[in-house]
């Protein structure tokens, strides 16, 4: 049986300066789990940036013992090491003037020999880090020419070409829109699954992690480390504690932030119809502080999704002894629904009275 | 379907395309060092030159003498100071990744300078004609090696314990701004006639070489070449910054000993016998970058090569002003002829954007 890919031991990450230390995590504890992609969550400043320097040996652990295949990591020889572990790191803006071609060709650098000449599986292995993350038609593009995604795809290549058994990438999916994201995620699992390779993912969005994260590392208040699969640090409350304030409850879920106590709505309406635009118009009533009706409970008008092919207005809105409203977008319905339900309610004045003054 | 076929073409394409520059570079270099030959104050025909550098031995007529004492330890010198800087400024350019450093950046120009100005101070002190025999015997060149590698040792003992470049890159400067103050007191108390003396160092020159002293330059310049040629892997991945060229298992530590350790050695040797020649180790590589339109350093290296030995023929050249008695300093030529080819070339790379 083959030593555990990556353990950790009472490891504690931060930065010595002379005498002083400053410790941002730890100690811990855990292994990571094989042929998985395992998503580091946690607020800004937790340390995800330093526990992932701390892992690639960018910087040396303020204690405790970190082991790659049951050999310490500090025993690894740096071109061995360097052909089992590799790393998207933070930095982003480097090289502006070398090609996608050339970086990917970089990730080779610990399997060629000391010219660096690529040779024929050098450059099958590039072509299909290329091909993997689609930049092949980029790759004669300079790196100031590409879009951030483009350029973090291509590092990503980079990283891959590179053969590792075990990624280890620091916010691959910063900058990105919620598409992008997505598709980052689920291609690094999908490489899990066909190479038997292991990735370890810092990710700021927590329910791109909570959906396509296989396990979840959480770093926590105090530099603790939680883990566990996603659905298990939902269910002990420790996700939703994380990145909830005050004032704000975090749904892991739905990604979506509630506002805590009892709600005052401005409505409660029920929503009738089906589809993609029902789902829609819930969501709008619920951002615009109106509640939606479940069973029998009271309700001050009714929303009616019409099917598309009613053509003239697909929002229906009853307000309870009201007139009948037909409206075509949700931005008319959220001001047509202002007007009924008025967010400051009639009567108060709309600016302070003025004070009458006096000549003195 | 062919894609991937396809575009492997293309890859090769480009590739061929750098190498047949390198090659045309490689031509123009042997045209410069030709011409260098055939071009100087005095008017020789080809034909004389010709004869010239293949008679040799006793009996020589003064075009001999011009030809073979003259030109051609100066175009060897030139050629060999174009290239050592070059390099130097490449490896220097990557190191500290910063368009604007140079072979001189971490003041081993200013160390050569405190150098040659001590030994003109001392050569007042000590009288006249005990001087000019000290310089005669190539005290100068001598002076400027030691300062340059006092230097050499003082920035390789810091290295060691500094970390990052950028700190390096600054201590560097510094180091270099209090040495050249110290190098203006000095001359502050020295003689008008050797304060002229100094001056006239600091313009550059390659023509000041006898035949010992271009093999003693191309004794420190070409393994400092050859060793930066084993540096260029290790360079390629430093394009990326420190921290990813450690994550592809490059000795960052090591490497950036070595490529001080070459950089010093090239500009030190250059400094010693043709005084601080501007311009040529910041430009060439920038040039080359902009010609072969790529950052191997397996390629730039030897355009470096090529194109600093070239362009530094050009400006000797040029400072003799062919046909006339009038010498122009050398640092003045290469600035003035380099800068408007430097900027057309980096104008129209980046189509004048970002």
């Amino acid at each position: 049986m083959t030593a555990p890919l990556l353990e950790l031991k009472e490891l504690c990450v931060g930065y010595r300066r002379g005498r002083e230390e400053r410790r941002v995590a730890g100690p811990f504890s855990l292994g990571l789990r094989e042929g998985r992609l395992t998503a580091l969550v946690g607020r800004n400043g937790i340390g995800k940036s330093t526990l992932l320097r701390t892992l690639c040996r960018l910087q040396p652990p303020l204690g405790g013992e970190m082991f790659l295949r049951g050999r310490p990591l500090s025993e690894w020889h740096r071109g061995e090491f360097a052909r089992r572990v590799s790393a998207v790191l933070s930095e982003r803006e480097i090289a502006p003037d070398m090609t996608v071609f050339d970086l990917v060709a970089l990730g080779r650098h610990p399997h060629t020999d000391w010219r660096g000449r690529l040779r024929r599986e050098d450059r099958a292995a590039v072509e299909d880090a290329l091909s993997v993350l689609r930049m092949s038609h980029f790759r004669n593009r300079s790196l100031f020419e590409l879009s951030d995604g483009e350029r973090q795809r291509a590092f990503t290549a980079r990283a891959l070409a590179q053969e590792p058994e075990l990624l280890l990438l620091d916010e691959p999916t910063a900058f990105l829109d919620l598409l992008h994201k997505v598709e980052t995620v689920t291609l690094l699992r999908d490489l899990c699954r066909t190479r038997r390779m292991t990735v370890l993912v810092a990710i700021h969005d927590i329910s791109v992690a909570v959906h396509f994260a296989d396990h979840l590392w959480l770093l926590a208040d105090e530099g603790t480390l939680l883990e566990g699969a996603p659905e298990d640090l939902v269910l002990s409350g420790a996700l939703g504690r994380l990145f909830s304030s005050e004032t704000l409850r975090f749904d892991p879920f739905s990604g979506r932030f509630f506002p805590f106590g009892g709600v005052r709505f401005r409505a409660v309406l029920e929503v009738k119809g089906e589809g993609e635009a029902r789902i829609c118009a819930e969501s709008a009533l619920e951002r615009c502080g109106f509640g939606i009706a479940r069973g029998d409970a009271l309700r001050e008008g009714t929303l009616e999704v019409l099917p598309e092919s009613a053509g003239n207005g697909r929002f229906l809105l009853r307000p309870q002894g009201g007139r009948e409203r037909r409206v075509a977008s949700i931005a008319d319905l959220s001001e047509e629904l202002d007007r009924l339900f008025p967010l400051i309610p009639a009567g108060t004045p709309r600016e302070p009275a003025p004070v009458p003054s006096g000549r003195d | 379907m062919n894609e991937r076929f396809f575009s492997g073409e293309e890859q090769e394409a480009r590739d061929r395309r750098a190498r047949r520059l390198l090659l045309l570079l490689g031509v123009v270099l042997l045209f410069a060092f030709a011409a260098d030959v055939l071009f100087g104050s005095v008017a020789l025909s080809p034909g004389q030159v010709l004869a010239s550098l293949f008679r040799g031995g006793a009996g020589m007529s003064p075009e001999d003498l011009i030809v073979l004492r003259f030109r051609l330890p100066r175009a060897l010198t030139a050629l060999l100071a174009g290239s050592a800087l070059a390099v130097a400024g490449l490896s220097m350019q990557t190191l500290f990744a910063n368009p604007l450093a140079g072979p001189f950046v971490l003041g081993v120009d200013a160390g050569a300078s405190l150098g040659v100005a001590l030994v003109l101070l001392a050569a007042d002190l000590a009288g006249p004609g005990l001087g000019a025999r000290f310089a005669a015997l190539g005290g100068v060149a001598a002076a400027s090696w030691a300062g340059s590698l006092a230097v050499l040792l003082l920035i390789l003992v810091v290295a060691s314990r500094v970390r990052s470049g950028t700190v390096l890159l600054i201590l560097g400067l510094m180091f270099g701004q209090a040495v050249n103050s110290l190098v203006t007191v000095l001359l502050h108390f020295s003689s008008a006639q050797r304060a002229h003396g100094y001056l006239a160092w600091s313009f550059g020159s390659f023509s000041s070489t006898s035949w010992p002293q271009v093999a003693t330059m191309a004794l420190g310049i070409l393994p400092a070449l050859l060793a930066g040629y084993f540096l260029t892997k290790p360079l390629n991945a430093l394009l990326l910054g420190e921290r990813y060229a450690r994550t592809l298992g490059v000795p960052v530590e090591r490497v950036r000993m070595g490529l001080i350790g070459v950089t010093a050695f090239l500009s030190g040797s250059v400094t010693a016998f043709c005084g601080p020649i501007a311009f040529l180790g910041i430009a060439t590589p920038h040039l080359c970058r902009g010609l072969l339109r790529c950052e191997d350093h397996r390629l730039l290296l030897p355009a470096c090569i090529a194109a600093g030995g070239g362009m530094a023929l050009a400006a000797d050249m040029l400072s003799h002003a062919p046909g006339s008695a009038l010498l122009l300093p050398v640092n003045a030529v290469t600035s003035l002829l380099g800068a408007p080819v430097v900027v057309w070339v980096v104008l129209r790379r980046r189509g004048g954007t970002s």
